[in-house]
């Protein structure tokens, strides 16, 4: 497995070592140990050695190793993963917004998406990765080899923000190339039309996908702090901007953004889609342990 | 409008500040690079026109501030054409309340000294060059000056020398007669100041009262050049005061050593209750009698005297009580003439020889009751002469000053001249009914002379009815000779009987002329004509028995009595009389040219000439402001004592609340102000215009507090948040 440290802090990957990834939705397919599958006595291929960890299943452990170097060492094969999951990262101009912390909202999305394709590959699953804005940027397709996570890695330290949105057009794009059912994560601030997202969300549903929404935003953009006269330029939009006061503004702005997330959320709950809020002011531990938690049903 | 520091009004350019700060940080604004530009649309999209009101609102406020204080700094003055009266000389007129309730001392001096004084600052404050003039309330149609003054020192100096005056005050009247003083008046701006103590009896709140004060402020706003009307309250409200509020006597004339009954109502004005009260009664200047008496607050109390004077002539009786605050009304005195004799000529028509059927043989006894009763030690007042009708004449007229025609057929061309010249000159005539009495003549002759109150109709006659007699009808008599009969105890009218009497034809418009009792029948019995100064009255029946029972009932004697003195009292000019009415006099015409003197109450001493009028010699002085005795001395040198009193209306010493005051004053379209500062600011606002820097500034202070509760309405989300 490639080291994470180019993008990850050596604490955020001690933190996330031991994250299980819980899947709430049977999925097809199996994996020893880990996943339940109708489909039992599935044929696979071995792949590596991995040195056993609390949580591996005692069956799974390659006793003649055990024999030759006195360590435990579990078998892994190179079809035994049943789960496909997709990383979508929203890398359009608005995902560019740095607020004090002077990290992007795609940066902090991508840091996101590195520790999920980590946890997901660590449980020999499959991840891919696909980038977009107003249409695909990149579309990697999962596997569940080591090369094939330095390859991800590698396309998310390249992926920068640019371009306008156009979330459900692109989601209406994506689905079809999703050519097996799996776990869509999508990291994103979503900022579009909710009803029209919700519409192509509701796509992937159909497609008996299992959708997890990272909804990325950026503390700026939840609490508008400004106090003087501001010049917002779009960042999606080359030379748009609005000159507004904030003091008056802010209100207002306030009610929208209460009203955006409220439908936001209230459509995901329609649509079983589970809704993760992830400030770029937070640590990624918070917001993985949120998620998962939400995932086991943790209140 | 104009400012009192016009520099400072430069400061409205401070209202560029906000307006300046605003463009300077709206030019020096951040740059965020934005993502969520959708919401900031959305909201402009919602939110523009009330945030775009809310902008205008607070930049609005945050220019007016300093404006407003800018303003307020340079203290701006409002005007509107005060400004064109700013340094103008000023026509005022005073109209100074000198009714005697100002007489009321309070600390520091009654409260007319105060309303003078005032008076006299007012004037002596005014431009050189204004003119003035005074009307004084309680004799308003006497202007101080005839045409309005300018030597205002002078005319202060006669302010701070007057004293309170006891009449009445007249408001409206004085108001009206000041409006017309103010026509002949210089400037054309002008000034009225009222000064009163604004006493309830003289500033009623009734509507009548009210409406004819409004009435009269619209006038003075009406004129061509309207005054400024200002309402100045001075002194203080007297809470304790008594008063002698009336005095009469039992008698209409009185004779010598007859007793009369002297009754004074005293009334307590105050909070206080006298447990024992001093009432002092004076005959000719001199104790004669005292009484005590408890008198509780707010109560009226009678307290009687009795006394009898021993010589004719005019004599002054005085009731007077414990001295407070206000002693104009703590004395009360009355002049009574006492009469030696009082000639009465009665003319009889049906003379007989035989006792007591002569038609005048019951009315001579009624008249002379002692002469007649055979008591030499007692004398009667009245001295009847009887003659028959061929007998009546001038030389028979005589002194006398009552004539009684007692059914007389009628009389010659030239007895009726001198009966007429008679009663014109004042002396009394008494026409009873009778069978001999002919009708025609007292119709053509007697009614066209005036000497018949009304035209005689059919004789009534109740001899052949099943009830052969009617009754007079027996009632609350007001009229003075019969008011003493309301009390039956005095004698009961009723019990005559009357079987034959003249019916008469009233003129009910005839102001002259009023019956004044009345049979069962409806027909008059008794009718009283004024004829130049005397008076006459007519008795519908006979004065003997024939026609009916009134000469033997018992209170034919009182009721005869009371007729002709009350007919010989009516002949004198009034000697008891109220603050500014006039003293009049008679003599006989052949005192005209002569001279009389009359003694004042301070005791100054006035020359008067008799005049010749309606063939008397007639004497009148006017000076009668001051309450108190003026004395005549006449021609033959003998004393007429003549009596003014205060009207006891202005002893209740209440005033007006501040509150019903204002209520005034707003009815009247004028100014109210307690003192002298008041009335100079208030003058100084006329003048100069009104200071507004006070409410400009509450103004300021108010958009502050607006601005910030604005602002911070707001960014409140973002407080909160």
């Amino acid at each position: 497995m490639a080291p994470l440290t180019d993008m990850l802090q050596p604490e955020e990957l001690q933190s996330i070592a031991n994250l299980q990834l819980m899947a709430n939705q049977t999925v097809e397919g199996v994996i020893t140990g880990m996943h339940r599958s109708p489909h039992k006595g599935f044929s696979v291929e071995f792949a590596q050695h991995r040195e056993y960890v609390q949580g591996d299943e005692i069956r799974r452990v390659d006793w003649k190793v055990f024999a030759k170097t006195d360590r435990y060492y579990v078998r892994e094969y190179e079809e035994e993963t049943n789960l496909r999951a997709m990383l979508l990262v929203d890398s359009s101009g608005s995902m560019g917004y740095a607020g004090e912390s002077g990290q992007t909202k795609l940066q902090h999305a991508l840091k996101l998406a590195a520790c999920l394709a980590h946890i997901i590959m660590r449980q020999s699953d499959s991840i891919g990765l696909m980038t977009f804005d107003a249409g695909i940027r990149a579309h990697i397709p999962p596997r569940s080899s080591n090369r094939h996570l330095r390859v991800l890695y590698e396309e998310m330290l390249r992926t920068q923000p640019g371009g306008e949105t156009d979330l459900s057009k692109v989601f209406h794009d994506i689905v079809p190339r999703l050519q097996k059912r799996g776990m869509i994560f999508i990291l994103s601030d979503c900022f579009t039309d909710v009803k029209e997202l919700l519409k192509s969300l509701a796509h992937f549903k159909h497609a008996s996908h299992e959708v997890v929404i990272f909804h990325v935003m950026d503390r700026d953009e939840v609490e508008f702090p400004f106090d003087a006269w501001t010049r917002f330029e779009n960042l999606e939009m080359a030379g748009e901007f609005r000159m507004v006061d904030p003091t008056s503004f802010r209100a207002a702005y306030l009610d929208n953004f209460a009203k955006f997330t409220a439908a936001l959320k209230a459509g995901c709950q329609r649509h079983r889609i589970d809704l993760v809020p992830m400030h770029t002011h937070e640590s990624l531990t918070d917001c993985l342990v949120r998620f998962l938690r939400q995932r086991q049903g943790v209140a | 409008m104009s400012f009192m520091n016009l520099a400072l009004v430069g400061g409205v350019a401070a209202a560029a500040i906000p307006i300046l700060v605003h463009l300077i940080s709206k030019s020096q604004h951040r740059e965020v690079k934005w993502g969520a530009m959708h919401l900031i649309e959305l909201t402009l999209k919602s939110q523009q026109r009330r945030l775009r009101f809310e902008h205008w609102l607070l930049m609005l406020l945050r220019c007016a501030i300093p404006i407003l204080l800018a303003l307020c700094m340079a203290r701006p003055i409002l005007k509107g054409t005060a400004a064109l009266w700013s340094n103008a000389k000023t026509s005022m007129l005073v109209v100074l309340d000198n009714s005697y309730s100002l007489d009321f001392k309070g600390a520091g001096g009654t409260n007319f000294e105060k309303a003078r004084d005032t008076a006299a600052e007012l004037v002596q404050e005014l431009q050189r060059g204004s003119d003035v003039n005074v009307v004084l309330m309680s004799d308003p149609k006497t202007p101080l000056y005839d045409t309005s003054v300018f030597n205002t020192d002078a005319v202060a100096e006669e302010l701070q020398s007057m004293q309170a005056g006891f009449g009445q005050a007249q408001v409206s009247t004085a108001l009206e007669y000041g409006a017309e003083q103010l026509l002949n008046m210089n400037h054309p701006h002008r000034e009225v100041v009222l000064i009163s103590d604004f006493q309830r009896i003289s500033w009623p709140t009734e509507e009548g009262e009210a409406a004819l004060r409004t009435r009269v402020g619209q006038q003075l706003q009406g004129m061509e050049m309207p005054p400024n009307l200002t309402l100045f309250h001075v002194g203080v409200e007297g809470l304790e005061n008594i008063c002698v509020e009336t005095v009469s006597t039992s008698h209409l004339l009185l004779g010598i050593n007859q007793t009369v009954t002297v009754q004074a109502s005293l009334r307590n004005y105050g909070e206080r209750n006298h447990e024992a009260l001093r009432v002092i009664f004076h005959a000719d200047g001199k104790p004669v009698d005292e009484q005590q008496i408890p008198l509780g607050a707010g109560e009226r109390r009678q307290v009687r005297f009795r006394h009898s004077f021993d010589t004719p002539g005019s004599h002054v009786i005085e009731v007077a009580t414990d001295s407070d605050s206000l002693k104009a009304d703590n004395i009360f005195r009355a002049s009574i003439p006492v009469w030696d004799k009082v000639p009465v000529l009665v003319i009889n028509g049906a003379p007989d020889s035989e006792p007591l059927k002569g038609e005048t043989d019951f009315l001579q006894i009624a008249l002379q009751p002692y002469r007649e009763g055979g008591e030499p030690d007692l004398v009667d007042l009245l001295e009847t002469r009887i003659i028959n009708v061929a007998d009546f004449n001038s030389a028979a007229i005589g002194d006398t000053r009552v004539v009684v025609l007692a059914n007389v057929s009628q009389l010659q061309r030239s007895q009726l001249n001198e009966l007429q010249t008679f009663v014109k000159d004042g002396g009394g005539l008494m026409i009873f009914g009778g069978d001999q009495l002919d009708q025609r003549w007292y119709n053509e002759q007697l009614l066209p002379y005036g000497l018949l109150p009304a035209r005689l109709g059919a004789v009534a006659d109740k001899r052949n009815d099943p009830e052969p007699f009617t009754r007079m009808v027996v009632q609350r008599f007001d009229h003075p000779a019969l008011k003493v009969f309301s009390n039956p105890r005095n004698g009961d009218l009723a019990s005559a009987e009357v079987r034959l009497w003249h019916r008469t034809v009233e003129d009910p418009d005839n102001e002259l002329v009023r019956p004044l009792a009345r049979l069962e029948t409806g027909d008059a019995f008794l009718i009283e004509k004024i004829y130049g100064n005397g008076r006459v009255l007519f008795c519908a029946t006979a004065c003997d028995d024939a026609w009916s029972s009134l000469p033997l009932r018992p209170f034919f004697v009182p009721f005869s009595q009371r007729l002709c003195t009350y007919l010989a009292s009516s002949v004198m000019p009034p000697r008891n009389l109220g603050v500014n009415e006039k003293v009049v006099a008679h003599f006989s015409a052949e005192h005209a040219g002569q001279e009389v003197v009359v003694t004042d109450t301070e005791n100054e001493q006035h020359t008067l000439p008799i005049e010749l009028r309606g063939g008397r010699g007639v004497a009148t002085f006017e000076e009668t402001a001051r309450p108190g005795l003026y004395t005549l001395q006449g021609p033959k040198g003998e004393a007429i004592h003549f009596v003014v009193n205060t009207r006891r209306s202005e002893s209740d010493l209440k005033q007006l609340t501040l509150e019903e005051r204002r209520g005034v004053a707003a009815a009247m379209n004028a100014d109210l102000v307690q003192d002298l500062g008041e009335y100079r600011d208030l003058d100084h606002t006329r003048r100069f215009g009104q200071e507004i820097w006070k409410p400009i500034f509450a103004l300021v202070l108010f958009f502050l507090f607006f601005e910030l509760w604005l602002e911070r309405r707001m960014a409140r989300q973002r407080v909160s948040g």
